[in-house]
């Protein structure tokens, strides 16, 4: 049992829950044809697969958590339950191995390399997009499987406006979020607030217990709330200075498993916070920014049938200067330096870890043939506590045959460093640290094509693109026979994936009536080696099919969608699976306007079709559930 | 071109769901005659399982329960015993028994909400339950009808209850310490359910043998000890302690070792000669007779097991391997002088016992 300890432990710096209601809608859109690349990281969304969601769907979602927003836009997700943890793995690989990104800033936690998506609500960030694939060039390590990204830009182009909106849904979920924005176009400031209480009782079948009886999910109540302020100031023409910051409490019982007849008495409390400078001057021969960010997160975790009581707590400060130029016309020329410094304290390490990383980074855009070819070459390094890692680079390429069809190719190296768990962990009978670990390593390509047509009042895009990974020097905990079976993290597996991602956006005006489908379908084939038993074996949670299919009808004032997405069998470990599952979610809406603002009424049914499902082997997800939203707006046409 | 992209992409969906839906729909044989191994699968995965293993040939069915009965068996198979045609299977995590008949893996009833359950007894048509109950309670051995379905009693017993064991009208309980230390075993007499005696032994008794001579032996396991800075700084050693089973008190004390914690006790069907050994992070499995008072520093077998047993029949030494609690384990039979393994199967994730059915 002591060893259970251990591994609980373990599991638990994993584990930073939040809780949230679920609704799902699914409009997902492929990002415009971007043309123009303003800084260096939109540069590495070249020839890549991006998917951008867009602002209606944001706002639909408003009120939840990224866990729920991306679980309905085709975007492989892991929820530990209702609100619980929530991960996500982009073409196979660990939820360690996609990077989570916040206004060019990774929230990866040092500790165990996770980010945990529940935690953060939907309308705290006014752009949130999917880059399929790793690149470590530009977001360094962890950056392997694919990055959201996140985003508080464009923040003096916006209206004014006030916005409010209330929830209140099965599970007893009531929420609140509140939004104003303020300013001109040489400074603004926006206020934002989520608020979301819910009890998550949701009914489920328990067909883990003898009989498979009706039940109800049980400690999962959960209150999160996040508030975001962001301020933004233009001096003169040349020089914007924004300064954003962010903080999310999150009160959240641990879910009874299904196979378990008595009830967990587990919680866990989540305070982060994060506050981000970002300054950049534009000259008419280069520009700079200059970035500087702190980022806090601690974790209390209370089990009192188990007796653990811990508390894991990290900080981080992250500097970085980018510089950009253009050369002989046709290129433009970026190079950037950062600095960072990880630190963290856990009752399971011997003492506290730091750990401090320099980096530098450097990139080359070519457009040739009259700007029909885009091409980026890029290059980084890090110093790791006096260490040099291996190089990381990287090429995109996409190619504007005729106006409505281009062909788009990529390839990036990528790293992850060991986490600061993996280096730290004490030394017990059970487990422990491995300070020699070496730095994760991989690489991956794509090829595809986009493809746009308009037919009098029809509009279709197409995109596929074929993928290929590989992740070396995967850092894996088992019991180590030489050193008295004692669990301990070694560069140990390789995973190898491959496969598709297909997207067709179809959109046709009838006026009064707007049609809108969505379809997208991923085959995703994945395999792990080295790795004892269970090697040429399906990386866990990875699904080889994942289908995304939405339709909205928009008529006059009512607006309708139905969205339903397919998962297929997803192995859990070598010898088990989870069933596959479909997911169809409605969701009606009214709106009119009221006294100059804009109100909107909708009524949701998620679950429609009642499917029993799990997204993590053991948590419970709820059956049909319902809810219903009033929202209000008031907004200026302008910010002049 | 547009119209050739559309249809290979719904060609695509529809094949997807296709494949999607295919199942395997294995059916398995009858359970006896074979070897049950108790797999115990991964903390908060209900990934146990139970694998059969036949006695005549290398044949294995994994994951029977599940086959047979169609949902999972639960979370970490601590235990397991077979009584009167049932096998009673105490999933630690779930807080449960599951009762299986023994030929044929059907589920016939179970208990619930019990609290940290661990190890499990048959006598008299009675079912007893040993738990650790949660962090800083004392432990319990709860009492039910056979099938499960009434509990009769409920016995206070020391820190950690760990294994049980039915021998000269008692049920003897060893209190392992569970998250802690204890060094008692509690003697309950099966008559009345009363407690008839705390025995102290040595550190953190866990599991039993009887002997030829009807002696109750007990494996204490010792422990690691730490500072608060998870720096080891000690260890309380692990003993084989013999007891008079008449009189209730210790006759006999082996110390084993001072630093090494094993975690399993058994005997050879003449219970003449006990093993010892296995458990999380021991190296070998040892054996010693019951006569002797001191062991040999040479493991019979030499391998990290996570636990293992004796057939009461033949004497082999069926031993479990559990490599990680992601993949599958294995068992390696040996004959009884160590000589071996004359068999190798792959079972299911973390097996950890194994019941002669």
């Amino acid at each position: 049992m002591c060893f259970r300890v251990g591994i609980t432990l373990l599991i638990l710096v994993w584990d930073l829950a939040t809780a949230n209601a679920q609704m799902c809608l699914d409009d997902t859109i492929r990002v415009e044809e971007v043309t123009v690349y303003s800084t260096y990281r939109q540069l590495h969304s070249i020839g890549t697969s991006l998917i951008k969601i867009d602002s209606l769907k944001l706002k639909n979602f408003e009120g939840q958590s990224l866990t729920e927003l991306l679980q309905s836009s085709g975007v492989n997700v892991r929820s530990y339950g209702v609100g619980g943890l929530g991960t996500i793995a982009l073409r196979g690989g660990s939820s360690s191995h996609t990077a989570v990104v916040w206004n060019g800033i990774s929230l990866q936690s040092p500790m165990n390399g996770g980010v945990n998506l529940s935690q953060l609500p939907v309308n705290l960030f006014s752009s949130v997009s999917v880059q399929h694939g790793g690149n470590g060039t530009i977001y360094g390590s962890g950056a392997v499987s694919g990055i959201v990204v996140l985003e508080n830009g464009g923040l003096l182009s916006q209206p004014n406006n006030i916005k409010a909106a209330l929830l209140y849904g099965d599970g007893n979920t009531i929420g609140l979020t509140a939004s104003g924005k303020v300013g001109n176009a040489k400074r603004a400031l926006a206020i934002k607030y989520s608020g979301t209480s819910a009890d998550n009782d949701f009914e489920f079948i328990n067909t883990y217990k003898y009989g498979s009886p009706r039940e109800r999910i049980s400690n999962a109540q959960a209150n999160l709330h996040g508030l975001l302020a962001d301020a933004a100031i233009r001096f003169g023409q040349n020089t914007l200075w924004s300064l954003s910051g962010w903080f999310t409490h999150n009160d959240k019982n641990v879910q009874t498993l299904m196979s378990s007849s008595m009830p967990s008495q587990a919680n866990q409390v989540d305070n982060n916070f994060a506050i981000a400078s970002n300054l950049t001057i534009d000259f008419s021969l280069f520009s700079f920014k200059l970035r500087n960010a702190f980022i806090n997160g601690d974790n209390r975790f209370n089990d009192p049938v188990a007796g653990i009581n811990s508390l894991n707590a990290y900080k981080q400060i992250v500097n970085e200067i980018e510089a950009k130029r253009p050369l002989l016309g046709f290129q433009e020329l970026v190079a950037g330096l950062g600095y960072t410094i990880d630190w963290a304290s856990s009752q399971s390490y011997t003492q506290n870890a730091l750990r401090n990383r320099l980096s530098a980074y450097t990139s080359l855009v070519n457009r040739l043939l009259n700007k029909k070819l885009t091409l980026v070459l890029s290059v980084r390094d890090e110093l790791v506590d006096g260490s040099l890692i291996p190089l990381v680079y990287s090429s995109g390429l996409e190619y504007r045959m005729v106006n409505s069809f281009r062909l788009k190719a990529s390839a990036a190296s990528s790293f992850r460093l060991p986490t600061l768990n993996d280096l730290y962990w004490a030394s017990t009978a059970y487990a422990v640290g491995n300070p020699d670990l070496k730095p994760e390593h991989g690489w991956n390509a794509d090829f595809g094509f986009d493809y746009m047509a308009n037919i009098y009042n029809i509009s279709l895009k197409i995109s596929s693109a074929y993928f290929i990974s590989e992740l070396n020097e995967w850092i894996v905990w088992l019991p180590d026979t030489y050193d008295n079976n004692r669990w301990k993290p070694n560069n140990l597996s390789r995973g190898k994936s491959q496969g598709v991602e297909n997207f067709l956006n179809l959109s046709v005006a009838l006026l009064p009536f707007t049609i809108k489908a969505d379809l997208s379908y991923t085959y995703t084939k994945s395999k792990i080696f080295d790795s004892g038993s269970y090697t040429g074996k399906p990386m866990i949670y990875i699904p080889k099919h994942r289908v995304g299919a939405t339709l909205s009808l928009v008529y006059r004032h009512f607006s309708f969608i139905y969205s339903h997405s397919f998962t297929s069998e997803r192995y859990t470990d070598e010898l088990n699976t989870l069933p596959y599952f479909n997911l169809g979610d409605v969701l009606v809406g009214y709106s009119f306007p009221v006294l100059g603002s804009k109100l909107k009424l909708s009524v949701g049914i998620n679950n429609v079709w009642n499917e029993q499902y799990q997204l993590v082997r053991n948590y419970a997800m709820p059956l049909r559930n319902g809810f219903i939203r009033l929202s209000v707006e008031f907004q200026t046409k302008s910010t002049k | 071109m547009r119209k050739s992209i559309l249809y290979v992409s719904l060609f695509a969906f529809w094949a997807a769901s296709l494949v999607s839906c295919e199942k395997d729909d294995t059916k398995p044989g009858k359970y006896e005659n074979g070897a049950i191994v108790l797999n115990e699968g991964a903390f908060m995965q209900s990934n146990a399982s139970v694998s059969w293993v036949s006695y005549q040939s290398d044949s294995v069915v994994n994951n029977v329960f599940e086959n047979v009965n169609g949902r999972p068996l639960g979370d970490v198979l601590q235990g397991g015993v077979k009584a009167n045609g049932k096998i009673y299977l105490v999933l630690n995590n779930s807080g449960k028994v599951v009762i299986v008949n023994s030929a044929d893996f059907v589920q016939t009833s179970e208990v619930a909400n019990l609290n940290n359950p661990r190890y499990a007894v048959v006598v008299d048509g009675k079912l007893y339950v040993s738990q650790w109950n949660g962090w800083g309670q004392k432990g319990a051995v709860m009492v039910f009808n056979a099938n499960g379905t009434e509990k009769l009693d409920s016995i206070p017993v020391g820190t950690g209850a760990e294994g049980v064991i039915y021998s000269a009208g008692k049920v003897w309980v060893a209190n392992s310490g569970g998250y802690g230390v204890d060094s008692t075993i509690t003697i309950i007499n099966t008559s009345t359910n009363k407690v008839e005696k705390i025995l102290q032994v040595g550190y953190c008794p866990k599991e039993f043998s009887v002997d030829a001579n009807g002696k109750v032996w007990v494996l204490c396991s010792g422990s690691t000890i730490y500072d608060a800075n998870w720096n080891v700084v000690g260890h309380k050693p692990s003993s084989l302690v013999a007891i008079n089973s008449t009189t209730m008190s210790v006759e006999k004390t082996i110390n084993l070792f001072a630093d090494k914690h094993p975690s399993h006790i058994d005997i050879s069907p003449d219970k003449q000669t006990l093993y010892f050994g296995g458990g999380y992070g021991f190296n070998g499995i040892y054996s010693v007779q019951i006569t002797e008072t001191t062991i040999s520093q040479n493991p019979l077998i030499i391998g990290y097991y996570y636990g293992f047993n004796v057939n009461p029949i033949n004497g082999d030494i069926y031993t479990l391997e559990a490599p990680n609690f992601n993949s599958a384990g294995s068992l390696k039979v040996y004959n009884n002088d160590g000589s071996g393994p004359k068999k190798t199967v792959s079972v299911g994730i973390g097996p950890n016992g194994v019941l002669f059915n």
